[in-house]
């Protein structure tokens, strides 16, 4: 229940934040660059306006409206119409043109009854699309529907609005305002704006419709189909602008407040993230990169649209003349494309006729432009296009959307969760990174050279397809499926194909993995790979191996130390009668005997003395062995050592009538071992070798230092031929197997098994009759 | 006049005849005892100065045995064990043993033992009467002020060097000193080729102060550091 309400925040928390986004992203977009448009400052008061009749589009409407009908009432607007109006070289003059272009005016307007108007002239009516209007019309004789009258006398206008006069002319002076938001009535009547001659002899009535409606219909008879419903269309676009920006301002503010639940749910939204991030750290990096490439060429702006405007730019910071510029540098525009098309020519053609191209295989180059241009173009273009290309954005909101989101998910939360996600993907496994085994390292490989061959093959086939299509006119269908379908077939087969492998080296890995364990001496837990995989009976043997094994060392430990208490309990349990034997010993040779009783007792004596010896040694040497010495380190000089065991020998060498080389430096040689285990340690090599040497020979002690490693080295040459080969720290063995005094035969085992417990090494080494032991330490710190 | 007495406790009956045939050879009484519960018996005797305890024993284990006679009387007691490993003594001294001798003991080092544990404990209240600054360790006790060691109260005669030593290292208790440290201080010269010299000093010192000179318990070697006067 808990873990569901966890899971159900989660997602609320990424919904809230996926929806906010979006919503303060459209919002943002869309008052980001509708608003700051040119212009939109008027549009947003005239959408907002309490009447429509308030508005600067209005009056720009009617203004222009009375203009045209003064003109027509004038006689005015002839010249250039239809292209043959008359002109005798002194400038236009009222003809037939005018009033036939008047007439086809009227034609045109008269069924639009949003406007009702009458034109006369002197007194006669001209034109009229209304029975009940006339000049004098006043404002409460209007038909029923119509709000607004406005008059021309001929010298100044006046206009009503629900029966009051509007103020029309201010102070009387017409100004231009070129922030184009107060736009002033553009009528005749100011001071500074008034009419001609011929315009003071016209009257124009005006009635605008309160609501505006479509009135269609086409004047086949005359002009053809062009209706005038300006007024409507006007009324509609400035009711659908505002209701856009209630729109967006609601979407806004509920994005703002969904946006807010996301904060509120941050941390549970974080794991749904990390959920995300799981989802998509499966998939290949290669493949994430690409389809982020994808989702931007293909959702973005189409990038041709700022390659027209980039070229048209270009081409007006060219400092060569367009002349000069062809071949290399010819723009072609699209109408001069279009008036080929219409006269027939092709392209290459009329290449060839106006001299652009000597041959006609030279393919057409684009203009190009140097850094410098370019440079100067965005400096002082650059914020026009930007405005331009948010324009852009604004109205693909769904695409850019799709690459925003696209981007968080491929990319963003990707890169930011996984750790480095090109660690998956097909470099990663041309490069095998994190795999340690030859054929790991090699399955990964063939895997990324196979995988990389089909994303290249596959991005070859989409680029033709692609191609294809946009450029020849399409391909059939079927050659579309045709080519698709074993490719996908192809692709799909591999992909699995590859995963397969993934997991083969994979489990191959954790197998070799536990085989080096086991090596290593490392016998518990077990590999588990699934039921299915591959390798799942060799994990299944070396499972059994490995159990096996166990198994065996868990008995030979226990043998062992039984071996080592058996040993303990034989030692204690000897000591016992070797104490009475020791003791009466002892009270023997206090008493008052006779040679050769007297002697008989010393040699008892001297050997129950030894026996005592062995005994701790056997116990000494069985519990180094199996491991439970106890040790105590700690960090000491190994020269000094070396010497102060020398000066405790000294009466013992003294006597051997041996002499002693001794090469040990000054200074300090550190090293971490067990006092008083190590003081053994050369007192039985040391011992050894005044035992064991030839009569008068040298015995050579030595410490060097070497690669962080001190060695300390005992020599000798021994008295009875050594045995080549043979294994001198094993337990009673002596290099003269015959002799029986001196010594329990422990000694070097003793020596071998104390140097390791304090973490060094012994070597035994023979060369003729020369017998070297070496004692190696790592140097301490 | 009452003999002073010594308890050995052992199960092994001819060990316990071997001690009692030696330190009865030395003049005191000996009482014997088989195992615990027959040491707690012989240990009501009045006379009875020193117990000499087997640790492994039936009925009664030694060390059980010391704390229950403990409760009753503060007998000096010398821990007799073929156990020789370190925890074992440390063990057995922190039980209340005064001493610990480990199994095979030769019979010479097991009387100066028991000799030097009769001492300081009859001479208990010399040891309280002893000049201010005296360092007592153990069975030592050294008067700076005199320079004078004393070994279960019995005045050792020293040479100068090793009466220089033996202030050095008493005065520093625990501490290791190298040779050429102590060379220094007691020779008062620059050390040249000092460890054998340091090293035969020690040795005779040893000899003087030590119950088995072989395995000393004061005066110790720490191999490859120097030496030193272990603190007890």
């Amino acid at each position: 229940m808990d873990t569901k309400w966890k899971k159900s925040k989660a997602i609320l928390g990424f919904v809230a934040f996926l929806l906010g986004v979006s919503l303060l992203l459209e919002g943002g977009l869309y008052f980001g660059t509708a608003m700051t448009a040119s212009g939109s400052r008027r549009w947003i008061s005239d959408s907002f306006a309490s009447d429509w009749r308030d508005t600067t589009e209005f009056r720009g409407f009617v203004s222009s409206r009375l203009e045209r009908l003064i003109t027509m009432g004038a006689g005015g607007w002839a010249y250039g119409y239809y292209g043959y109006s008359a002109d005798d070289g002194n400038g236009p003059v009222p003809s037939t043109g005018a009033e036939r272009w008047a007439k086809g005016i009227h034609e045109k307007m008269k069924e639009d009854k949003n406007v009702l108007y009458t034109v006369a002239k002197e007194g006669e009516a001209l034109y009229s699309n209304s029975d009940t209007l006339t000049a004098s019309t006043t404002a409460a004789q209007l038909p029923e529907g119509y709000g607004f009258l406005l008059q021309f006398d001929g010298e100044k206008v006046r206009a009503w609005k629900d029966g009051s006069e509007l103020d029309l002319y201010g102070d009387g002076y017409y100004r231009f305002d070129e922030r184009e938001d107060s736009y002033q009535w553009y009528v005749p009547g100011y001071k500074n704006f008034t009419v001609d001659e011929a315009g003071s002899k016209v009257k124009v009535t005006m009635a605008v419709i309160s609501s505006p409606q479509i009135f269609i219909k086409g004047n086949y008879g005359s002009t053809g189909s062009d209706q005038y419903n300006t007024l409507y269309y006007i009324k509609q676009g400035l009711d659908q602008w505002r209701e856009r920006i209630i729109q967006e301002a609601v979407r806004t503010g509920v994005g703002a407040g969904v946006f807010l639940v996301y904060i509120l749910l941050g941390q549970d939204k974080k794991r749904a993230d990390m959920a995300l991030a799981r989802g998509t750290g499966k998939v290949w990096f290669e493949v994430k990169v690409l389809a982020a490439l994808l989702l931007v060429f293909f959702c973005l702006p189409r990038p041709e649209y700022f390659g027209d405007i980039w070229q048209e730019l270009t081409y007006a910071y060219s400092d060569t003349p367009v002349a000069e510029a062809v071949p290399g540098d010819l723009y072609i525009n699209g109408d001069i494309m279009a008036e080929l098309e219409q006269n027939g020519i092709s392209y290459e053609e009329w290449l060839t006729e106006n001299g652009f191209y000597d041959s006609y295989n030279v393919p057409l180059v684009e203009q190009t432009a140097s850094i410098g241009t370019a440079v100067t173009i965005l400096s002082e273009n650059g914020g026009w296009l930007f405005q331009e290309y948010l324009r852009e954005l604004a109205d693909h909101t769904p695409g850019l959307l799709a690459v925003f989101w696209g981007l968080y998910l491929l990319i963003f939360n990707d890169w930011r969760y996984n750790k480095r996600p090109w660690r998956r993907g097909v470099i990663a496994m041309l490069a095998a990174w994190g795999l340690d085994l030859p054929l790991q390292r090699r399955l990964s490989r063939v895997c990324g050279i196979t995988a990389m061959t089909l994303l290249l093959l596959g991005a070859v086939n989409l680029n033709m397809l692609v191609y294809e299509t946009s450029y020849r006119g399409g391909v059939p269908l079927e050659a579309v499926w045709a080519i698709v379908t074993p490719a996908a077939l192809l692709l799909l087969v591999c992909a699995v194909l590859i995963w397969r492998m993934q997991r083969l080296w994979t489990d191959f890995g954790a197998v070799a993995g536990q085989a080096a364990a086991v090596r290593a001496g490392e016998l518990e837990g077990e590999i588990a790979l699934q039921e299915n995989s591959d390798l799942a009976g060799l994990a299944d043997d070396l499972n059994h191996i490995r159990q096996g094994l166990h198994q065996a060392v868990e008995e030979r430990t226990r043998s062992e130390r039984m071996k080592v208490e058996l040993v303990t309990n034989v030692s204690h349990d000897l000591k016992t009668p070797l104490t009475s034997i020791i003791s009466y010993t002892e009270l023997l040779s206090q008493e008052p005997l006779e040679p050769p009783a007297s002697e008989y007792v010393q040699i008892m004596g001297e050997k129950a003395q030894r026996l005592k010896a062995m005994v701790q040694d056997v116990f000494e040497v069985s519990k180094a062995a199996s491991g439970q010495l106890p040790v105590k380190l700690e960090r000491l000089d190994y020269a000094r050592l070396l010497r102060q065991t020398l000066a405790d020998m000294a009466q013992a060498i003294d006597n051997s009538g041996l002499t002693l080389r001794t090469a040990i430096p000054e200074g300090e040689v550190p090293i971490t071992a067990d006092s008083d285990r190590l003081y053994r340690v050369f007192q039985n090599l040391i011992g050894n070798a005044l035992k064991y040497s030839l009569p008068g020979s040298r015995v050579y002690l030595s410490l060097t230092v070497e690669g962080g490693q001190a060695s300390a080295g005992v020599r000798n040459t021994s008295a009875a031929e050594l045995k080549p080969g043979a294994d001198y720290t094993a337990r009673f063995v002596r290099g003269d197997e015959s002799r029986t005094d001196g010594g329990s035969g422990l000694g070097l085992s003793i020596a071998e098994s104390f140097t390791r417990a304090c973490g060094g090494s012994l070597t035994i080494s023979t060369e003729a009759d020369l017998f070297t032991a070496v004692v190696t330490f790592p140097l301490a710190e | 006049m009452s003999q002073e007495t010594i308890l050995v406790v052992d199960d092994d009956k001819e060990i316990v005849g071997a001690i009692a045939a030696a330190l009865e050879k030395e003049g005191w009484r000996v009482l014997r005892a088989y195992d615990g519960m027959e040491a707690l018996d012989r240990a009501v005797d009045p006379d009875l100065r020193l117990i000499l305890m087997d640790v492994m024993m039936p009925r009664l284990d030694g060390l059980s045995a010391v704390l229950r006679i403990r409760e009753r009387r503060n007998l000096p007691v010398i821990v007799l064990s073929a156990k020789s490993e370190e925890s074992d003594k440390v063990l057995g001294l922190s039980m209340g043993a005064d001493d610990y001798v480990t199994k095979p003991f030769s019979m010479q080092e097991l009387v100066a033992r028991v000799r030097s544990q009769l001492r300081r404990y009859t001479r208990l209240g010399d040891v309280n009467a002893t000049p201010d600054g005296t360092v007592v360790n153990g069975r030592l006790a050294y008067d700076p002020a005199n320079r004078v060691l004393t070994a279960d109260g019995e005045t050792v005669k020293l040479t100068n060097i090793e009466t220089g030593i033996v202030d050095l290292l008493m005065r520093n208790l625990g501490r290791v000193f190298p040779a050429e440290e102590i060379y220094r201080r007691v020779w008062g010269e620059e050390a040249w080729s000092s460890e054998g010299t340091v090293m035969v000093h020690i040795r005779r010192i040893r000899e003087k102060i030590e119950l088995n000179p072989r395995e000393p318990d004061y005066l110790k070697v720490v191999w490859g550091i120097g030496y030193k006067m272990e603190k007890k």
